[in-house]
């Protein structure tokens, strides 16, 4: 099991495993700008550039603790990776959060009916960011 | 009936281009007249293709590279350099956003399109923006303009309408 090593005091070394959220966006600056106010966090973010890439990190990391998804994606948008996986993301009980400029009702009610947990328009606020994941993620990292 | 769909259009592309640069502490005036091209070399492009039943065309952003620098370090907290692969990406993020807004906005009229994924420019003057609509926008760390080449259905007009769902704006978050 990977994870984070904190120090509580000397000589008292606990194993705390960090919660894995994983970040699916085509642009790499919108990924590091996530990293960047969940990290500090505690969370460990790892990332995947579109829909298909994403799918596969989500089928081959079972420890995940929350995804994070655009829209507008190349190769496989987030909405129909979100469609293609849904029975499993519903098995895992593995919460989906939508990042995209997009705020049509209707692509949020069909994330909604695939199982997404929420919906944030880019650009995003650090703290709703921050919040959501740590709702989602019940008790944070 | 097309000069007021084309006036709505350009004051959406206008308030679009400025809530964007707004948003990443940025503000700007518009700049008059909007040359087609202002001689500028250090500047980066990006536009994006969109498509729907009444609206069809491609967005653009033109940014001195200063404003791309800027609006990252904004984002992100770290610096780039111009012409990395970084200040491109962002460059290509950036129309995404644009046209994410002018779809929102769009939305009080009950227009909508699909839009695709965005794409650099490395020449300018660009052909398919020449034609366009155009703002341009100066601010204390540099100048930027937004294009709207944009084909309009025949036959069709803005119509006010009050949108079915509650507005989502830039920044909301929404929980299921």
């Amino acid at each position: 099991m990977r994870g984070t090593w904190f120090c509580s005091e000397p000589g008292n070394t606990e194993f705390i495993v960090a919660k894995r959220i994983l970040i699916i966006d085509d642009s790499a600056s919108v990924r590091r700008q996530v990293s960047g106010v969940l990290s500090p966090a505690g969370f460990q973010v790892i990332e995947a550039a579109d829909g298909v890439d994403g799918a596969d990190r989500i089928r081959s990391q079972t420890d995940l603790a929350l995804v994070i998804c655009d829209v507008n994606m190349p190769r496989m948008n987030g909405l129909d990776m979100l469609d293609t996986l849904k029975g499993e993301l519903a098995q895992r009980q593995l919460p989906v959060v939508m990042l995209t400029t997009e705020g049509q009702p209707e692509a949020m009610a069909r994330a909604k009916k695939c199982g997404a947990k929420g919906w944030i328009v880019k650009p995003f606020k650090e703290h709703l960011l921050l919040g959501a994941v740590q709702k989602l993620t019940q008790s944070g990292p | 009936m097309t000069a007021r769909n084309y006036s709505i259009l350009d004051q959406l592309l206008r308030d679009c281009c400025l809530e964007l640069m707004a948003d990443y502490g940025l503000p700007a005036t518009l700049a008059t007249p909007t040359p087609a091209n202002d001689g500028a070399t250090d500047v980066s492009i990006a536009a994006i293709d969109f498509s729907g039943r009444d609206l069809r065309g491609t967005i653009g952003l033109r940014m001195t590279n200063s404003v791309v620098l800027e609006t990252y370090r904004a984002a992100v907290g770290a610096p780039i350099d111009a012409g990395s692969t970084d200040a491109s990406d962002w460059t290509c993020e950036l129309v995404n956003q644009l046209i994410g807004r002018l779809k929102n906005k769009l939305r009080s009229y009950n227009v909508s399109f699909n839009v695709n994924t965005p794409r650099l420019l490395v020449m300018f003057p660009v052909a398919e923006l020449e034609r366009a609509l155009r703002s341009r926008f100066v601010s204390d760390r540099g100048s930027f303009a937004g294009y709207l080449d944009v084909m309009i259905a025949p036959g069709f007009a803005f119509v006010d309408s009050a949108p079915e769902a509650p507005l989502v704006d830039e920044g909301d978050l929404v929980l299921f």
